[in-house]
């Protein structure tokens, strides 16, 4: 379909467009320079990591821009005006009509008082003019379009009475009310489940077909690029520097960039083989730049790229790249060396017995109610789970969110006083051991959480961070020693030791998470759960934790419990797999054959539903 | 003889307390940074300046003496009367009462005075005061003197201000984040007001004299102690009640929490002013019956003062202890209070290390926050007789005895305005500054690091 719109005249056209935000230590620019193209009935995706100015871009666009932002230069053309100096007057009647959006949180876009009829309505009337019934029919018929089952009765819900999935069909519908010819979604699915993700994306690709809308599609997914996107347009440090075609990012992406941002994602065909990283991070936007911005991390880095910036320029056919190599880059020299020599360790043997083993184990949360408090009902998280944990292997417990993946993970620390169920750790039955007792048993599992920034106390210096788990546990009796270990576990996990005495918010997300692990090691424990602990990283800052567990396992011996959602790391990393549904594993086993030849209905529609690069050939 | 009163020692107590927290915050960065944040604001930086002021005249109204009468008889003997540090510095406040209302700055007094003429006769005149402007040969020239001396006031608060200039030059370059300049501003402004008020009040009743002939000003002056004190004590009878019982109510939940809860709901039932009124009363009974306890009024009065300051406190414990149990329920789901509990951590230590420094911005906003509360609290309480005793000077009871004198034909309308100045300038600096220390510690409005 995209190939015929390149004759056409882009309906958006955005020409070196800079966004500058205020703050207190001076002036930002998240959006630096941005030129797109828009073309009706295509699918734009914009791609990148966050702090990118992905979002900050659609905001631009829109001119939703917080206060103490604004536009410092550019143009874009849209519909014959220019919407930079367009009127805010005008600029009104543009949104919503002719350029609509949505957003990555349904439950906070839509207005929690209102019905979702009335939200629609309000929409309808404002643009379309229209009245009474024949609104009522009209919002009726948008929200069959969406696909809200039942929508006679869902007309007159309010927001909090309709689940995730259906908010965010809800505010599809707001969106495409007054039938807008571009739709910006900003990570649409990004709050939602794998299975309803699926379904989203879906819709979103047959309403956009339907009606021959132009979507600029916002995510730092790439499975979903490549599921949904015609063209694609990839964000570093506020600048595009690679727009291409979906086939022809994803066979030969030209830009250092995508080469290791591919390089650095996790896939079966890796599995064994450290990933490769990206060194350094996205650098602040608040610093003049000379020359490359990618240049520090650049695999291909040459000499004159610090001091020379590269335009955007035409490589080929229908591909613009920032980057001054004319050819697609080969491999960096020295990097598939070594990847080969770590290829050869993996799968440890199953030792005779399991290091820890779980049986029947059940947690029910009470609702409680009335004058009381007594329990009234009972949240069933997890009901009646049973598996096996084999020392020095990773158990991979998947699932979608509420399936009770992190209660079992919790439940196995003892951190939860209403689990049921025995918890065998090395023959020894733990589950009812008295807090006395369980200390010993403390020091030998550990856990690690998604969210970097909550997990690391804030009040505390990193240190003393690493040492209480020392001094609580009784670990390395003498404060000489805790020094030395405090001192060994950064290193381990490849943090500077100046970090001693400095706190969790003067380190990134990625350097927060290895502060994390290195809290987990300091006890020496035999077993860690991994609560999700690369879902809020980004690509690169993933596979630099990846590679530090995946290490850390084959040093030191480590068993892991590997809670998450994310396939593509289970694929790569784990050893064996418990699909969890609605409080129960449906199906376990290896890796190999729970991911590649499921057979619980669930398993496989969890699979299928996954946005994978891979699939990219097949589809369309 | 040094007399230490109970209020006085707990106010000099807190004062170290402050000091010590202060020298903590200096080695800290941590907890340098969210006061920097506060100092950075101009108008935190000016309510901060009159503030210091109110607690410069409180405290040195806190350091209370007894004089000694005779110095030669070998044993010693005091007087029966407390004076403080300010009485010994501004004695001519003290000392110099008329005979009744004077209007602010008079030579003759309010009212006509029957004096017998030598013939036998009566008139009935307006006399020359005993001392407000007794020097003026001429009582015309009341306001050339006035303006000359409030000249001279001005001229040397000018020359003090420009040695403190002098002084806080030095400190610009190493605090630049510091609004120091506005500081030194405000400094001028202030003195450029009180100087010349000082300079007058020697030879002037400034703010005129109340109905016993005391003077105004005197009468304000003390009554900043009173209220600092009721603001400060107040706040360190809830601060131990709120912290420990929110915390434990929003960490252990459960049945704590229950008990808690019903504790503070059943409090919070009960109106203020009654439970108040209750036991103030009570404690009167008990001084009353109990003369020998008290050598001096001063320290009965001092009594009743401290349990009004426990009482307040007892009283506004419950908005604290929410808060910071709504705000320790939030944090104890938090991750990192989960990986203390898988380490084995005992629920003290939790509760210590992990949860207390992360709720302490919202105990020292909201103590900041109260203190003005307090003041109000006081005025209007002892307005209606359940404050402090009435031989304590403090803003409730000049604004009782102020209901009076508003009804007089004519009206006697200066102490009511001395203590509505006063008081909206305390007032309304405490809520500034509560204001600028909400801003500062507000973990919204922090900017995130840079990743």
């Amino acid at each position: 379909m995209h190939r015929q719109t390149d004759m056409r005249v882009p309906i958006l056209r955005v020409q070196g467009v800079c966004t500058e935000i205020d703050t207190d230590n001076g002036v930002i620019r998240p959006v630096d320079g941005v030129d797109l193209a828009l073309y009706a009935g295509e699918t734009l995706a914009l791609v990148g990591e966050s702090g990118c100015g992905k979002s900050m871009t659609a905001l631009t666009l829109m001119r939703l821009l917080p206060e103490s932002a604004r536009i410092a230069a550019g143009e874009i053309h849209f519909a014959g005006c220019e919407l930079v100096q367009l009127p805010e007057a005008q600029m009104r009647r543009l949104r919503g009509r002719r350029i609509a959006m949505i957003f990555q949180e349904p439950a906070s876009a839509l207005n929690p008082v209102l019905t979702i009829g009335a939200q629609i309505g309000e929409v309808l009337q404002r643009h379309c003019a229209l009245r009474g019934a024949s609104l009522r029919e009209r919002v009726l018929s948008l929200l069959v379009d969406v696909g809200i089952p039942d929508p006679q009765t869902r007309i007159d819900a309010f927001p909090f009475q309709l689940s995730g999935g259906l908010k965010q069909r809800a505010m599809i519908a707001l969106a495409l009310a007054a039938d807008p010819e571009i739709l910006i979604a900003d990570e649409p699915s990004t709050a939602l489940d794998v299975t309803l993700q699926a379904q989203l994306l879906d819709l979103l690709r047959e309403l956009q077909q339907a009606r021959g809308m132009a979507m600029l599609l916002i995510t730092h997914d790439l499975g979903v690029v490549a599921q949904m996107a015609h063209r694609v347009a990839l964000m570093y440090a506020g600048q595009i520097v690679e727009v291409a075609t979906r086939e022809a990012f994803f066979s030969k992406p030209h830009h250092p960039y995508a080469r290791q941002l591919f390089a650095a994602l996790p896939t079966l065909d890796k599995r064994g083989r450290d990933l490769r990283v990206i060194p350094g991070q996205v650098p602040g936007l608040d610093q003049p730049f000379v020359g490359c911005r990618f240049a520090e991390r650049c695999a291909w880095k040459q000499a004159d790229c610090a001091l020379i910036a590269p335009a955007l320029r035409e490589v080929e056919d229908e591909r613009w790249v920032r980057c001054v190599l004319n050819a697609v880059p080969e491999d960096p020299p020295g990097q598939s060396d070594l990847a080969l020599v770590n290829a050869s360790i993996d799968l440890p043997m199953r030792a005779a017995t399991p290091l820890v083993k779980v049986r029947a184990l059940v947690v029910h949360f009470p609702i409680r109610g009335g004058l009381l408090r007594r329990p009234r009902s009972w949240v069933r998280a997890v009901d009646g789970v049973s598996f096996d944990l084999w020392r020095g292997r990773t158990l991979a417990l998947v699932g979608e969110s509420g399936s009770g993946k992190t209660t079992v993970g919790l439940a196995i620390l003892r951190l939860l006083s209403q689990a049921r169920g025995q918890i065998y750790f090395d023959t020894t039955e733990i589950s009812q051991l008295r807090s006395r007792a369980m200390r010993a048993y403390r020091r030998r599992m550990q856990i690690i959480f998604q969210d970097p920034y909550a997990s690391l106390n804030p009040r505390m210096q990193v240190g003393d961070l690493l040492l209480e788990g020392m001094t609580a546990l009784g670990v390395a009796a003498h404060s000489i020693d805790r020094a030395q270990r405090v001192r060994k576990l950064l290193d381990q996990v490849g943090i500077a030791q100046s970090a001693v005495s400095r706190y969790p918010h003067e380190f990134s997300g990625g350097q927060r998470q290895r502060i994390a692990i290195a809290r987990a090691l300091a006890v020496e424990p035999a077993l860690i759960v991994c609560d999700e602990p690369t879902s809020a990283l980004d690509v690169s800052v993933q596979a630099q934790i990846l590679n530090l567990l995946r290490d850390l396992q084959q040093r030191l011996g480590l068993t892991y419990l590997f809670i998450t959602h994310n396939l593509a790391v289970v694929d790569y990393l784990a050893h064996d797999v418990a699909v969890m549904y609605q409080g129960r594993i449906v199906e376990q086993g290896t890796t190999a054959a729970v991911l590649h030849e499921p057979q619980h209905p669930y398993t496989q529609r969890l699979l299928a539903a996954v946005p994978r690069i891979e699939q990219t050939a097949s589809r369309r | 003889m040094w007399v230490i009163l109970w209020t006085d020692g707990l106010v000099w107590l807190l004062c170290v307390a402050l000091l010590l927290y202060v020298g903590y915050c200096l080695v800290d960065a941590h907890r340098r940074t969210p006061w920097r944040r506060v100092f950075s604001q101009r108008s935190a930086v000016i309510a901060a300046v009159v503030l210091l002021a109110f607690a410069l005249i409180g405290l040195l109204d806190s350091l209370h003496y007894r004089a000694q009468l005779s110095t030669t008889s070998a044993e010693q003997r005091y007087s029966g009367e407390v004076r403080s540090a300010l009485d010994w510095l501004l004695p001519h406040l003290r000392e110099r009462n008329e005979k009744t209302y004077s209007a602010p700055l008079a030579t003759h007094s309010f009212m006509r005075e029957t004096i017998d003429l030598a013939d036998g006769g009566v008139r009935r005149v307006f006399v020359r005061l005993r001392y407000g402007g007794a020097h003026l040969a001429d009582p015309s020239q009341v306001w050339t003197d006035v303006v000359q001396r409030a000249g001279a006031g001005l001229i040397a608060a000018i020359l003090g201000w420009c040695v403190v200039g002098l002084y806080v030059r030095t400190w610009y370059a190493r605090m630049p984040q510091i609004k120091l300049r506005t500081a030194w501003c405000t400094i001028g402004v202030l003195s450029a007001l009180c100087v010349p008020v000082l300079f007058l009040s020697t030879h002037y009743h400034v703010f005129g004299t109340d109905k016993v002939g005391q003077d105004v000003l005197y009468l304000a002056l003390k009554s900043v102690r009173t209220s600092l004190a009721i603001g400060t004590l107040a706040t360190l009878v809830m601060l131990p009640l709120g912290v420990v019982l929110g915390m434990m109510a929003g960490y252990f939940r459960g049945w704590v929490d229950d008990v808690i809860q019903y504790l503070y709901t059943t409090l919070n039932s009960i109106p203020g002013v009654l439970l108040i009124a209750a036991t103030v009363l009570m404690m009167q009974v008990y001084i009353d019956t109990h003369p020998s306890l008290f050598p001096t009024a001063a320290q009965r009065a001092d009594l009743r003062l401290l349990f009004l300051c426990m009482i307040l406190g007892l009283t506004n414990w419950t908005g604290l202890a929410r808060l910071l149990r709504g705000e320790t329920l939030k944090l104890s789901t938090l991750d990192y209070i989960q990986a203390a509990h898988a380490f084995g951590v005992s629920h003290p230590r939790i509760l210590l290390r992990h949860l207390l420094p992360n709720v302490m911005h919202l105990v020292i906003i909201s103590l900041v926050m109260d203190f003005s509360g307090l003041v109000l609290a006081e005025a209007v309480l002892s307005y209606v007789g359940v404050g402090v005793d009435p031989s304590t000077t403090s803003f409730g009871t000049m604004i009782n005895a102020a209901r009076l004198e508003m009804a007089r034909e004519p009206m006697v309308w200066w102490p009511l305005a001395t203590v509505f100045i006063a008081m909206f300038v305390l007032v309304l600096s405490a809520n500034l500054f509560a204001d600028a220390v909400r801003d500062g510690f507000d973990p919204r409005l922090r900017h995130a690091p840079s990743d």
